[in-house]
């Protein structure tokens, strides 16, 4: 294998699944110039481990899990959280808040963005990426109990902060 | 207004559009990949070279840790009333009633994840779901006969089983895989699998009615298929039913003595399903978002563990008959770290529900309900995480899970005080008890 060939066959991998991975990173990021960082780091990690992943699928998921550990220990260490949250309800701002349908997505975003990290990735991985409760476990590492406790929990405050009443 | 999971979804759908462009892979980082695939290609060379010179590499990791507290009478005689705990290594601990000790663990093997337990009727055979690691999360059910505590071959069933519930009759045990909106059925006699039944998307919890004719499957949903539904299935034939929708995400699901009525509480309601007719009557609204459910024996009362925001964590009972709300009890300041759980005596005088201990942090009770006068008595503070909750058929004792602690802590019903914690390694979780 030449080391050219080598290298598209990264670029096309990159390409591949870079944007998914960026989208997720922003999510639990709230930070443009840090999702793209992580995004990086996240690659570099899984491509330079895993020499021979046949699998598409399976690249796809120990990227998706390497991203979630890199945010968690981004936001763990560096106290990111204010940034977060300043980040997604200035975007929404941003978009102005004209109408009774903007103000509720702004309501949602803000309430999203008050979340602590933890229950935030619990609800991304839930809501955004679809996954299931084993999933979940499996992408954060944690017991299957612990995933239900923080969505629902999650969920409840959401709905809380909402005033949602159906 | 749209429905909570619709909001999320289509918000953090929003957010995601505005995610910045993906950066090229910079020259940089291009070079560390190489670097490391070098790495992990001359690491390999080593072992395989270091394997055909007979050497033994990281022996110790292949070490199996001793387990706490075993009992040296490891073989249990047939059929002593035993608890049957779920650990996060893959592992089942029996617990002896008698004794309180825990027996030798039975291992379902490397990498598993056991998440439910149900055991027959005739308390001979536990079957506990259990699925292996990320992405194929394929799952098995192991056959433990309960009078050798063995495991049995594992029965292959759909990926990532996340509950189980066995017919009263004992002949087929039912096993939910979510990711695959599944349910597959296993005839208890050979311990085989038959062909699954597609129900609704997302499915999480299972409930068969005592006459044993149907067996209703809560699903949440996905983030393309929104409905949360129940939806029945006819044991006789293993076919599913049309879906009876529910309001919100539903989360847990009980059935009357009298099997006419099953309650679905979701997390804005609790929505009574007539099994007759498989129809939805109106919501009852609990005023706060339920997490569990549980009828008393006598199907007078049902009973919903709620979060109740400031006001901590509350239970309100609800008359069957009427389907109308009692006042809620308090009965925790805060939310536990597990999902809050309950259980009901078999003479139904007092409801347990694990809950927060006052003042000690990140430190679980378990608050008794007098049910007669809906009153809560003194927490008892049990362990760490706790997660389950089961009372033995004769009542006497309740044990609970404590996921973070490792343990299991039994409270004796008569006094409402907890014994000393029985250790069963690593992330205690789910529990049954045989009859």
């Amino acid at each position: 294998m030449s080391d050219s060939s080598a290298g598209d066959r990264l670029g096309a991998l990159y390409a591949r699944h870079g944007p998914d991975a960026l989208r997720l990173a922003y999510l639990l990021t709230g930070d443009r110039e840090l999702s793209e960082d992580l995004v990086q780091e996240a690659f570099i990690k899984v491509a330079g481990r895993l020499t021979a992943l046949r699998r598409a699928d399976s690249f796809r998921w120990y990227l998706r899990r390497t991203i979630v550990n890199l945010a968690n220990s981004y936001l763990r260490h560096r106290r990111v959280e204010r940034a977060y949250a300043k980040g997604l309800i200035g975007s929404a701002a941003g978009a102005g808040v004209s109408s009774p349908d903007m103000a509720t997505k702004h309501a949602v975003r803000e309430a999203i963005a008050q979340l602590p990290a933890r229950q935030r990735a619990v609800v991304v991985l839930r809501y955004y990426e679809d996954l299931t409760d084993q999933q979940i476990a499996s992408v954060l590492g944690w017991p299957l109990g612990s995933v239900k406790s923080s969505l629902y929990r999650a969920t409840a405050i959401l709905r809380e902060h909402l005033g949602q009443e159906e | 207004m749209a429905k909570l999971d619709e909001m999320l979804a289509a918000a953090l759908r929003d957010l995601a559009a505005e995610a910045p462009a993906l950066p090229p892979l910079s020259p940089r980082a291009r070079r560390r990949i190489r670097a490391r695939r070098s790495a992990a290609i001359a690491a390999s060379v080593m072992v395989v070279a270091a394997m055909s010179a007979g050497v033994v590499i990281g022996a110790h990791a292949l070490a199996r840790p001793a387990h706490p507290q075993v009992s040296p009478h490891h073989l249990a005689t047939a059929y002593v009333p035993t608890a049957y705990v779920l650990g996060g290594s893959g592992t089942v601990t029996p617990i002896r009633i008698a004794t309180n000790t825990a027996l030798r663990p039975i291992r379902l093997g490397k990498r598993r994840s056991p998440c439910a337990i149900a055991i027959t009727p005739d308390g001979k055979t536990a079957y506990v779901a259990s699925y292996g690691p990320g992405p194929a999360f394929l799952g098995t059910v192991t056959p433990i006969r309960t009078a050798t505590n063995t495991a049995l071959r594992p029965v292959k069933v759909g990926p990532g089983p996340c509950a189980i519930a066995i017919t009263p009759n004992g002949k087929t045990a039912y096993v939910v895989n979510q990711p695959a909106d599944t349910v597959t059925p296993i005839t208890t006699a050979t311990n085989t699998a038959l062909p699954p039944i597609r129900v609704g998307s997302r499915p999480l919890a299972i409930a068969i009615t005592p006459d044993g004719k149907t067996a209703y499957v809560i699903t949440r949903g996905s983030v393309a298929r929104c409905p949360h539904t129940v939806t029945p299935i006819r044991t006789a034939t293993n076919t599913a039913l049309r879906p009876v929708h529910v309001g919100g995400c539903p989360l847990a699901i009980a059935i009357t003595p009298d099997g006419k009525t099953a309650y679905v509480a979701d997390d804005s309601q609790v929505t009574p399903v007539r099994t007759a007719t498989n129809t939805a009557l109106r919501p009852i609204k609990v005023r706060q978002i339920p997490a569990a459910i549980a009828i008393t024996p006598d199907g007078k009362t049902a009973y919903t563990v709620n979060f109740a925001g400031r006001r901590g964590v509350t239970v309100t009972p609800i008359r069957t008959a009427t389907n109308t709300v009692l006042a809620p009890v308090t009965v925790g300041p805060t939310f536990p770290q597990q999902l809050p759980a309950i259980a009901i005596t078999p003479d139904g005088s007092t409801a347990y529900v694990i809950t927060n201990a006052p003042g000690l942090t990140h430190q679980d009770a378990v608050t008794p309900i007098r049910t007669a006068t809906s009153t809560a008595l003194p927490p008892i503070t049990v362990g760490r995480g706790s997660c389950a909750i089961a009372i033995t058929p004769d009542g006497k004792t309740a044990y609970v899970t404590n996921m973070t602690s490792g343990t299991v802590t039994p409270i004796r019903t008569a006094t409402n005080t907890a014994q000393r914690p029985i250790e069963v390694g690593r992330g205690p979780c789910a529990m049954a008890i045989t009859r």
